[in-house]
């Protein structure tokens, strides 16, 4: 194979691995803060129902003990609970996940033109497979109807020359030689007839 | 571990639950040590395999990349690259109004190899039988002579090739050639000649022009896909950019025919060994038609003498005889021995040096007296004319012949053409029947194309133009560039010479040579009427070569028409009435093909 497709075939390769790399979700999580805050909540393993997030909350427990009639309560506290927020990021991490975004855009766009790129080479030769086709039916053609033209022009020929075709050689004895027309009363005839066509456009009123 | 909660309470707790719990923390405790036993010998298992599985990977890659590389890429090249030869046909010949004389086709070899038939070799017989036109049995017979690279059938049409491949059948061979195909079969043949098997021409045009008409057929190395589809990627600039150019000819396929037709039958008439009409155009050297019979069909050559390959009105030569004289009137007259209305002396019969020289009817007419130029070429006398260049010196006859470019080369682009032969000047100038036999054409030779040439350069008032039938490549788009004929034209007579000569010419047509004379238009002509010297020496009683010359019209000198006719047997055989009628017929057929206009009366 030559260079071309070899190189496709390559900026094929990577654009995939760049693609899993955007869409798996592992390297955004591993950036993210909240994961780091994350612990894995256990359970005991005789019982079946899972405790409550909110008792394990110490100001919940604390104020208002485990009733389900005051749920106002405790989302107001739960905003208070969390104190994480982005501003706790510093700049270069929020510089590499702009770069991280950007370049994964870039990284789809450049696929997708390499995806088309790819497309058209293949296209194209197979179109060009079929065109050339074409072209060879054409030139076939072509071929043979100028065969066919001259074999045929070569028949009639043998035919008229055939004794009992009715047709005579051609001789000055049947051919009509007309003298030439004297070109001055070509010029002539044409002036007669453009003068009257000049006046009548001339009387021809104007405006209506 | 376990919270006591007060849900946990309300719900039913089953009563083996402490147990499972034993057993897990039994199978807890026991767990790490059994597992890490039996887990990392599992996985040392899974390793293994898995490196196991990566190292024949990497071995296998290795082999492939390594190992058998040369190998598989000459192998994948093999499937994927094939040579291709896109359609570049040798060029088209066709005459001056675009009538194709010859083109080329694509013909197919069908090749058989029995050892690899799948099918009954009956039933393949009896299928290929109509296709090929052959018998069935015959073909069947012929299959069963050899086990591989059987020809079944040469020259096979586009059409019966692709019938050939429609029936699918293994162990058959379809090999694609180029054909040439000349339409008009033996009409021009003896110009454009012939291509053997390999395409090369081996005669006429075909094989002199093999430069102009060759394009080159480049192979291609292209890729091809997996359907067989061919790939573009390997392709140069312009590949199938052939130029459309056309060889064009200076002959006219109409004047050729009637020419051939008349020709044929004039030959069959007086049982002629062969005979030739050249119809030229006196100001330019063009040749309208250059019919040479018998000749053969370029189509079939394989069926005909060698002998015919040839155009023998270029390249054989022959003693003119009585249509030299007008050009020897112009030698005398252009070195000023003689004068316009001078008269000449024949006694009927002379001796030179132990030979004897008489008029051809000295029987019958015997001497007739003092005659002019008009005279001498209506009585064709030989004895007048020896008279005649007997005013020159020998040396100034020998410097005029020698000034007409007799045995230089004609420059026709035909093959073979023939350089005329005269005798050395010491012979010439010593011997004194050399000049008084070169009076009336005979003991020296020229091709009947060089005669055209001569008289051509009386009718055009003295130019020596050179006779061809190329117009040159032409494009569908493009008319042919002029040709630069007119450049060296040398001068061989001055204006005044060729009109007296012409004048003297006219006078035939009135008496000798009404045979040729076309009612109502003014021509000047010259029969001849030679004997054929025979390689022994000396010259052979009763075989002649009989010609006529005629020119037309007068006024202004267009177009001139030979004919020579070569051992006519019969009674009365002369020039004036074998080759005569001829002319006659051609100049009539030439001038409704060119629409001349009649002399004005």
């Amino acid at each position: 194979m030559g260079t071309p497709p070899c190189l496709v075939e390559w900026g094929l390769a990577i654009a995939n691995f760049l693609i899993l790399m955007v869409a798996s979700p592992y390297p955004t999580e591993l950036l993210s803060p909240r994961s780091l805050n994350r612990r894995p909540v256990r359970r005991p393993s005789g019982t079946q129902r899972p405790i409550p997030k909110v008792l394990r909350h110490p100001t919940a427990t604390r104020s208002v003990p485990n009733t389900p009639a005051a749920p106002a309560t405790v989302s107001k506290a739960t905003v208070v609970s969390f104190p994480q927020s982005k501003t706790k990021l510093s700049l270069w991490l929020r510089t590499l996940l702009v770069v991280q975004q950007g370049s994964s855009l870039l990284t789809f766009c450049l696929a997708t033109a390499v995806l088309i790129a790819y497309g058209s080479t293949v296209y194209i030769q197979q179109e060009w497979s079929s065109e050339y086709r074409k072209l060879e039916q054409l030139q076939r053609e072509k071929r043979e109807l100028i065969a066919a033209n001259e074999l045929m022009k070569n028949q009639l020929a043998q035919q008229a020359n055939l004794p009992n075709a009715g047709l005579m050689p051609p001789s000055p004895a049947n051919t009509i030689f007309l003298p030439k027309a004297e070109s001055g009363a070509v010029t002539t005839v044409a002036a007669q007839t453009t003068t009257p066509l000049v006046e009548v456009t001339a009387k021809t009123p104007l405006g209506y | 571990m376990v919270r006591s909660s007060p849900s946990s309470s309300s719900e039913p707790v089953p009563a083996t639950a402490p147990t499972p719990r034993v057993t897990a923390k039994r199978r807890r405790r026991r767990s790490p040590r059994s597992r890490s036993r039996l887990g990392s010998s599992r996985i040392f298992l899974i390793w293994l395999l898995l490196l196991s599985v990566c190292g024949g990977l990497g071995w296998r890659l290795y082999g492939l990349q390594m190992v058998e590389a040369p190998q598989l890429a000459k192998r994948a090249r093999q499937q994927q690259m094939i040579y291709m030869r896109p359609f570049i046909p040798r060029r088209t010949i066709i005459d001056r109004n675009g009538n194709i004389l010859a083109t080329d086709r694509l013909v197919y070899t069908l090749y058989a190899h029995p050892s690899l038939f799948k099918q009954d070799p009956e039933a393949i017989a009896q299928k290929l039988a109509p296709i090929l036109r052959q018998e069935g049995s015959k073909l069947r017979k012929k299959l069963g002579e050899a086990e591989t690279g059987l020809a079944l059938g040469h020259k096979l049409s586009e059409e019966s090739a692709d019938r050939v491949r429609e029936l699918q059948i293994d162990g058959l061979e379809l090999i694609r050639q180029y054909g040439r195909l000349y339409p008009q079969q033996e009409l021009a043949a003896d110009v454009v000649g012939y291509v053997d098997v390999d395409h090369k021409g081996q005669a006429g045009l075909e094989y002199s022009q093999e430069e102009l008409l060759e394009r080159d057929v480049r192979t291609l190395y292209m890729s091809r896909a997996g359907n067989g589809a061919l790939m573009p990627d390997h392709l140069p600039e312009g590949f199938l950019g052939f130029d459309q150019q056309q060889l064009q000819l200076t002959l006219d396929m109409r004047l050729q025919r009637v020419a051939r037709s008349l020709l044929k039958t004039q030959i069959s008439k007086y049982r002629a060994k062969r005979g030739a009409i050249i119809v030229m155009d006196v100001n330019d050297g063009s040749l309208l038609a250059l019919v040479c019979e018998p000749t053969f069909d370029p189509n079939a050559y394989s069926q005909f003498d060698i002998q015919l390959f040839k155009n023998w009105a270029v390249t054989d030569l022959y003693e003119p005889g009585s249509t030299f004289k007008p050009i020897n009137m112009a030698i005398a007259l252009e070195q000023e021995a003689i004068a316009a209305d001078e008269l000449f002396f024949d006694q009927g019969r002379i001796e030179i040096d132990t030979w004897e020289i008489a008029n051809h009817d000295y029987k019958q007419a015997g001497g007739r007296g003092n005659l002019n130029l008009g005279q001498i070429l209506v009585h064709s006398s030989n004895v007048a004319m020896v008279d005649l260049v007997q005013q020159m010196t020998p040396e100034a006859y020998y410097a005029g012949l020698e000034q007409l470019n007799l045995t230089g080369k004609l420059g026709v682009e035909l093959p073979g053409a023939g350089a005329g032969q005269l005798k050395s000047a010491q012979q010439f100038i010593n011997s004194p029947v050399e000049p008084a036999t070169t009076a009336f054409g005979q003991g020296f030779s020229l091709t009947p194309l060089k005669l055209a040439q001569l008289h051509a350069a009386i009718a055009n008032g003295g130019r020596l133009v050179r006779p061809h039938v190329l117009v040159g490549l032409q494009d569908s788009q493009t008319s042919p560039p002029p040709t630069p004929n007119d450049r060296d034209v040398k001068r061989i007579f001055s204006p005044e010479t060729t009109q007296i000569v012409l004048k003297a010419m006219a006078q035939v047509m009135n008496s000798s040579g009404k045979a040729a004379q076309v009612p109502g238009y003014r021509m000047a002509g010259k029969s001849g009427t030679s004997q054929k010297a025979s390689p022994t020496g000396g010259y052979y009683k009763d075989i002649k070569i009989t010609s006529f010359v005629a020119t037309f019209p007068l006024e202004s000198p267009q177009y001139l028409v030979l004919a020579v006719i070569d051992e006519p047997k019969g009674k009365d055989i002369f020039g004036s009435t074998v080759a005569a009628p001829l002319v006659k017929s051609v100049a009539e057929a030439l001038i409704a093909i060119e629409g001349l206009p009649p002399s004005a009366p």
